[in-house]
């Protein structure tokens, strides 16, 4: 179940970024974890946070700052956004060229509940990401021509924001009810040997 | 009466923070180290990363060290108590160096900061000893030298430290 009746499924989401990730290091949080994972995109550039919710965005930015020449995907959920609204402030504000965020806006919080995310009634998330200073926001609630408005929005250079509707979740591949969860420290060991000289 | 604590040059403390090789600052502002941001902010090579919340300050600082940099924060007292969750789940749980230096904002420099009446200065300490965050004075001009401690300790032991600054900078 989700808030939006119209919309794309989390696992159309997940493939329509995994067409353009190329190199992209990503950071996944809460509803797009698992189905990233699915997909195999959980690999040695990939960081999967579990708890610490709200802070994917942040850690994002201070990887796009560290690194200029890569691509920085992070793949947040919007209960997991609404919990740090003013990042979009501080990304808007530092503007790093190479830091996509995607958000899984589903309008719900899933694991607890399905309780409505606050603003999901009738808050524009891609309006308060433009207003914050990224420099390009798009929302995504169709497959039909998605895939072309993406690879031109990237091509334009970030920051963007790119505000998936979820209308539900589609069938994952393994379908894990449980997904196994590698400690944090032991990603960012892994991400840095890939990452650092 | 002796004092508890003074304002310090915040040239001392940007030198300091130099010599340490810090690439970024990552701050939500502090009344106590206005000079010290200032300075921060003029400094040709240092990079001053500003956001909204200290929850944030902890985030970026993990992506920076997972991306080779060497961060450390500049945050108040209140902003401490504030970033607790993303201490606990980025910093400690992740082991990521996380160096803060902290305004003791409402801190009396005629009294210690556990003698303080008010509870955003006299439960610091407390706290931090009960997290197990190991913490460094600035209340007098040869502290400074604490600022080497507090960094190294951070980076050799992949923990977060504190440095507490208890009067304005000057």
């Amino acid at each position: 179940m989700t808030k939006h009746q119209n919309g794309i499924l989390r696992t159309e989401a997940v493939d329509l970024i995994c067409g353009v990730r190329g190199h992209a290091i990503s950071i996944t949080t809460m509803q797009a974890t698992s189905a990233w994972r699915a997909i195999g995109q959980n690999d040695s550039r990939n960081l999967e946070l579990i708890g610490s919710m709200g802070s994917a965005a942040g850690i994002g930015l201070g990887l796009a700052i560290s690194k200029p020449d890569e691509m920085i995907f992070v793949l947040d959920g919007d209960g997991s956004l609404v919990m740090q609204l003013g990042t979009l402030l501080s990304v808007g504000t530092a503007r790093p060229s190479n830091l996509v965020h995607f958000v899984f806006n589903n309008g719900i919080y899933q694991t607890s509940g399905e309780q409505k995310v606050p603003g999901s009634e009738n808050a524009d998330l891609s309006k308060i990401a433009l207003a914050s200073g990224y420099k390009i926001a798009i929302t995504i609630d169709t497959l039909q021509g998605a895939d072309s408005v993406l690879r031109e929005t990237l091509a334009q250079g970030g920051p963007i924001f790119v505000n998936l509707i979820i209308s539900g979740q589609g069938e994952l591949n393994n379908n894990p009810t449980k997904i196994e969860i590698i400690p944090f420290a032991k990603q960012v060991l892994h991400l840095q040997k890939v990452l650092l000289p | 009466m002796p004092k508890h604590c003074v304002g310090i040059s915040a040239d001392l403390i940007l030198q300091a923070i130099l010599k340490e090789k810090i690439t970024h600052i990552v701050t939500v502002p502090d009344t106590h180290q206005k000079t010290l941001l200032t300075a921060i902010a003029e400094h040709p090579t240092l990079k001053l990363v500003e956001v909204c919340t200290e929850d944030e300050v902890v985030a970026v600082i993990t992506g920076l060290f997972i991306g080779g940099c060497k961060p450390i924060a500049l945050i108040q007292n209140a902003g401490f108590y504030a970033c607790l969750n993303s201490l606990r789940g980025l910093s400690l749980d992740a082991n990521i160096p996380t160096c803060m230096l902290i305004g003791e904002y409402f801190r009396d420099p005629d009294s210690s900061s556990r003698d303080n009446p008010i509870r955003v200065v006299n439960l610091m300490e407390p706290t931090l000893d009960i997290w197990g965050i190991r913490y460094w004075r600035l209340d007098f001009p040869d502290d400074v030298a604490q600022i080497s401690n507090a960094i190294s300790h951070a980076w050799d032991n992949s923990v977060p430290t504190a440095i507490l600054i208890g009067s304005p900078t000057q």
